[in-house]
């Protein structure tokens, strides 16, 4: 497997820029009603549910409703990379949120027709990827690529600002109750995406949290003064990066969970034989890889600065370390270890990482125990206690591995769940309207 | 020696280009029945492939795509008087846009930027253009 080590040149990516096909009003959802009746409905417009819609639209598939509380295509998404400043996707040009197999302007050609407003190192990276190599994608062009699957799958069309509330089984037809009404869905898959993960109650931190003291997701406004960041993976870096980039100090709180890696996700589970095997191992050894993997993780491009602001001394990283509690008022907050030492800030900022969005509500009766012990049809994704709901995205990495946070995860799991649609609709569906899928 | 390596300089315009030589044939007569709607070849064919989806581009699709027919089969005719064809065509997509995209330029006086880069494609993909030309004039798509 070749190691893929990327330089801090990569963190220069300009962000904002209107490439060709950049248009706001593509990702809103439609303002309007629902219909009583659809033949599927998607919780969730993140890239999972993005992937499922385009998947579903090129197997004939279009009497489909999006369902999401942002109002918008990857709201959720923009507004978390932006709250971060990052100005570049992790992933490689061979993710993209698009179709499988079709004939789709791709990702990578979408680059090259904004070459243009390219930096000379975004191109680097485009010739990278057209060698075969990994080249990372700049935001902006992922953004404006977006934008462009939006329209041509008429995305926002079939998009309602709206929660999905619960769904439960009536006759061979789902009924899904939603903050806009009920409608009734031959099928209903989640792609509800991850939620940023709680502070231990340990902590006792103050309720509500004073502007000091601040989840990674919140605000991308820099702390004025010293910072103290908590967590080790992508988010911290980018928040210790903001800090230290703006000239202020950083106290870096690495937790015993957690440990900083300049490691991603094994490349391998992106592959079919990694998908493979994953599909082969018992139900620990699953547990146990998606353990392994979900291990926060820092891209090399990151190491020169921290390195050398943490050799000047205006970076102090605290291994190992655990928190006893956090205080805080609108001037300032403090960090008390378990040692019983204060950290006295000006601002904490928690990159306390996410973990995926809490289906039992919705799935009431149908999940027993834990959200994690669903059992899914690994060439479906269809729960098996609920026939006709489908997991994508973040929810369905007990079948589809790793990789089913990622991009190309997503457009594997739309793959299996649109064919599976697709295939039960061919009679399964008695109770539809003629006409319908 | 000159090389027609990808550069990380490349033109934009060469760019954008060697994306146009590789779309479909039908892409590429639809872009030319459009191409006088935007002068920015990049916005036109990002356009062109959301109209094979939605089936609309300002008009329907199957009649941009008679009308791209049509207008291919009127500029060939410039294009044969200026000696357009009689240009070999480099195996390599850079070295042939770079041959081609000069000479198709002069060729067609007055024409849209978007209009000379997707005429320039339709040259390099003359055979199959003439052939999709045909079927799309007797109304197939």
């Amino acid at each position: 497997m070749t190691t893929f080590i990327p330089g801090p040149e990569l963190l220069g990516s300009p962000r904002g820029r209107r490439l060709p096909g950049w248009d706001a009003a593509s990702l809103l959802l439609a303002n309007r009603s629902l219909d009583d009746e659809t033949d599927v409905l998607v919780a969730g417009a993140g890239p999972a549910g993005l992937a499922a819609v385009t998947a579903l639209w090129h197997l004939g598939v279009r009497d489909v409703v999006v369902l999401d509380p942002s109002g918008r295509i990857c709201g959720t998404f923009f507004d978390r990379v932006n709250a971060l400043s990052q100005s570049v996707l992790r992933s490689p040009y061979e993710h993209h949120p698009g179709a499988e197999g079709h004939r789709d302007c791709e990702l990578l050609d979408h680059a090259r027709l904004s070459w243009e407003q390219l930096t000379d190192v975004e191109r680097h990276q485009v010739r990278m990827a057209q060698s075969g190599q990994r080249g990372v994608v700049p935001l902006d062009v992922f953004e404006a690529f977006v934008m462009h699957l939006a329209r041509a799958h008429q995305v926002a069309d079939r998009g309602r600002t709206g929660r999905l509330l619960s769904i439960q089984r009536s006759g061979t037809a789902l009924l899904a109750e939603t903050t806009l009404g009920s409608v009734r869905a031959g099928a209903v898959v989640l792609a509800m995406g991850e939620q940023p993960s709680e502070a231990p109650a340990r902590w006792n931190l103050p309720n509500p949290l004073p502007a000091t003291i601040r989840h990674w997701h919140t605000s991308a406004d820099p702390v004025l003064g010293p910072a103290v960041v908590v967590g080790s993976g992508l988010s911290a870096a980018h928040l210790i990066a903001r800090q230290l980039q703006q000239g202020g100090t950083v106290t870096w709180v690495q937790r015993r969970s957690e440990r900083y890696q300049c490691a991603d996700v094994n490349a391998s589970f992106f592959r079919p034989e990694g998908r493979a095997h994953f599909s082969r191992a018992t139900r620990d050894g699953r547990a146990a890889l998606l353990r392994q993997h979900r291990q926060p993780s820092i891209m090399f491009e990151f190491r020169p600065l921290l390195q050398s602001a943490e050799r000047d001394g205006r970076l102090r990283v605290l291994r190992n370390t655990e928190i006893a509690g956090i205080t805080g008022d609108a001037e300032r907050a403090e960090l008390t270890l378990e040692d019983g030492s204060r950290i006295p800030a000006r601002g904490v900022l928690l990159a306390l990482g996410t973990s995926p969005a809490d289906v039992s509500e919705v799935l009431g009766h149908a999940c027993q125990g834990s959200p994690a012990d669903l059992d899914v049809n690994d060439a479906t994704l269809e729960l098996t206690a609920m026939p006709g709901v489908f997991l994508t995205g973040a929810q369905a990495a007990k079948a589809v591995g790793p990789a089913s946070r990622n991009l190309d995860g997503h457009r594997v799991a739309a793959q299996r769940i649109s064919r599976a649609i697709v295939a039960a609709s061919a009679g399964h569906r008695p109770e539809r309207t003629a006409g319908q899928l | 020696m000159t090389t027609t390596w990808m550069a990380v300089d490349a033109d934009t315009g060469e760019e954008t280009g060697i994306v146009l030589l590789a779309l479909d044939t039908g892409r590429l007569l639809v872009g030319l029945g459009a191409a006088a709607m935007l002068s920015s070849v990049s916005e036109l064919a990002i356009l062109v492939e959301e109209a094979e989806h939605t089936g609309v581009l300002g008009r329907p699709y199957d009649s941009l795509l008679t009308h791209g027919a049509h207008m291919w089969t009127s500029m060939r005719k410039a294009l044969d008087n200026c000696g357009v064809f009689a240009l070999k065509r480099p195996g390599d997509p850079r070295g042939a846009w770079r041959r081609l995209h000069p000479a198709v330029d002069p060729a067609l006086p007055g024409a849209a930027r978007s209009t000379v880069a997707l005429a320039t494609a339709c040259v390099y993909r003359r055979e199959q253009v003439d052939d999709h030309s045909r079927r799309a004039m007797n109304g197939y798509r």
